[in-house]
């Protein structure tokens, strides 16, 4: 599928980010809120040539406007890269334009009620209890590793009906897709070989063994003429789910767990007030939202002023819109009892996330086991925090201490 | 849009002295039918694929914040109970609900 081997582009050091920015440079990665805050104060959109040519809208107003608007910006490709083949991977209903999407979307809203998610909320805290006792005794862990990582890969293998065991494969995977795959293109389309490969072995097995997991929900699905979804429909599907389940709460927890470590006043007011809960998570989401997408520029337009030209991805950052302060008054700053927040950590309009009450109840019991078990605990200072790049962003090494300080 | 009526016009009476909300920022085409939000002179528009509540999943917020005002079909779709009068007492939670939408998608009015 691949050329010849060709000159990956240079990513050098950004030097100016309102005319070349760069979301995998690693101060982006680090922190890049003040980055998001100095580019809305020079333009609502910005455009860099990297990636072949990409804008960046920085405000609530223009996100939004580009996330309704499927008219001009397709989701055929939803990953900006340094490459941009032909032949793009689809993953219904994530890479879906209208009229394909919405019957695509519909068939995966049932699993993901907030009724099915009472159900398999039991199974989840048990989960966080087990991966707990394997650690609590140690006095330290890296949370991410022992911790945010297991709960949502477990969670989601449940719902497909494939084996937990089997995480550290999919973690493998993502990595390659999601981070990998942005400068790789080989290592990209090799994960997705394998990951393909695997689903159709658990397909192949349902043929003679029919379950009532995700797998079979998606075999089992007819279209309005009473047929069959494509494999290909299918499999990309299930990539998406499999994708979709793990990176993005795995960091949307860790994060979380990462401001309570650093943030010994609102671990004890959550623990005094647990009916606060709900609204802690909703303002962790906002100002960590994971999950940045992207869309493919199909024709000329304007947002917020700013000319769209076609041929030109967009890097859809949900987070940046989170931290808009035309939007959200502190905007900067994580109120843990925040009464108004429209974020869009889920995305919005018609591609808005349809796990997103799985998310919100693997943080929730994630965050209240563990505060259950270990309510005090500060970030290791002989340690490291490390996170991913790219696409979604959140801890992949969170190195904390149980107890006080001393 | 489905509405909410709110009975006690005390409540909306502290509303109206609210800071206007940043919806005027979206309101490049204020099309016919939008509508007035009570507690400013801003009209909340009707964005173009701007989704109404019956098409929108991802209700758990909702759940927490108003489950008695709020139920849902086997989507997850939530749809305003009854004829969406909002009963003594819960004034607050119908306010709430509509200000943490992102999608505009819940108006609440008094009467």
């Amino acid at each position: 599928m691949s050329d010849s081997v060709s000159v990956l582009p240079d990513h050098p050091p950004v030097t100016d980010w309102v005319h070349d920015f760069d979301h995998t440079d690693p101060r982006w990665t680090e922190n890049p809120f003040p980055i998001w805050d100095g580019l809305r104060a020079e333009c609502p959109v910005v455009h860099t040539r990297r990636f072949l040519g990409c804008y960046l809208p920085t405000t609530y107003e223009a996100v939004k406007q580009i996330a309704y608007d499927t008219e001009h910006f397709s989701s055929r490709r939803v990953i900006v890269r340094d490459i941009r083949p032909e032949q793009t991977a689809s993953a219904p209903p994530i890479t879906s334009d209208p009229p394909e999407h919405k019957p695509a979307k519909q068939l995966l809203l049932p699993p993901f009620t907030p009724d099915a998610m009472k159900k398999l909320e039991p199974r989840v805290r048990a989960i966080c209890n087990e991966l707990i006792d394997e650690f609590i005794a140690d006095g330290k862990c890296d949370a991410a590793a022992r911790y945010t990582k297991h709960i949502p890969v477990r969670a989601i293998a449940h719902m497909l009906g494939i084996p937990e065991k089997d995480g550290d494969l999919f973690i493998k995977w993502i990595h390659e897709i999601l981070e990998l795959g942005i400068k790789d293109d080989d290592t990209l389309m090799r994960a997705v070989h394998e990951m393909t490969a695997y689903f159709a072995g658990h397909i192949e097995h349902r043929k003679t063994h029919p379950t009532d997991d995700l797998i079979s929900t998606l075999m089992n699905a007819r279209d309005k003429n009473g047929q069959p979804l494509s494999d290909n429909h299918v499999l990309g599907s299930l990539r998406l789910l499999l994708i979709a389940g793990i990176d993005t709460t795995w960091s949307a927890i860790g994060s979380s767990l990462w401001h309570l470590a650093k943030t010994p006043a609102d671990r004890d007011r959550l623990i005094a007030e647990p009916e606060l809960m709900p609204t802690a998570i909703e303002e962790f989401l906002r100002a960590y939202s994971p999950v940045t997408m992207a869309r493919e520029v199909m024709k000329e337009t304007v947002v917020s002023g700013c000319p769209i030209k076609p041929g030109n991805m967009v890097l859809l950052s949900f987070p940046a819109a989170n931290r808009d302060p035309a939007m959200f008054p502190d905007a900067g700053k994580v109120v843990i009892d925040r009464k108004e927040n429209r974020h869009a950590a889920f995305g919005l309009g018609i591609h808005r996330c349809v796990g997103s009450n799985l998310g919100r109840m693997e943080m929730t019991v994630a965050i209240e086991e563990w505060l259950k078990r270990i309510p005090d605990f500060r970030l290791d200072p002989a340690g490291q925090v490390t996170r991913s790049e790219g696409t979604v962003r959140g801890p992949r090494q969170l190195p904390v201490l149980f107890g006080k300080a001393n | 849009m489905p509405i909410i009526h709110k009975q006690q016009k005390q409540h909306a009476i502290s509303r109206i002295k609210r800071e206007p909300r940043p919806v005027a920022a979206f309101g490049k085409a204020l099309a016919s039918g939008g509508k007035k939000g009570v507690w400013s002179n801003v009209e909340i528009p009707h964005t173009e694929g701007a989704r109404r509540l019956g098409e929108v999943s991802g209700t758990r917020a909702l759940q927490s914040l108003a489950p008695e005002l709020f139920e849902l079909d086997e989507f997850g779709n939530a749809h305003e109970i009854g004829d969406g009068s909002v009963p003594k007492g819960l004034e607050d939670k119908a306010w709430l609900a509509q200000a943490n939408c992102p999608e505009i998608a819940i108006d609440v009015t008094e009467e």
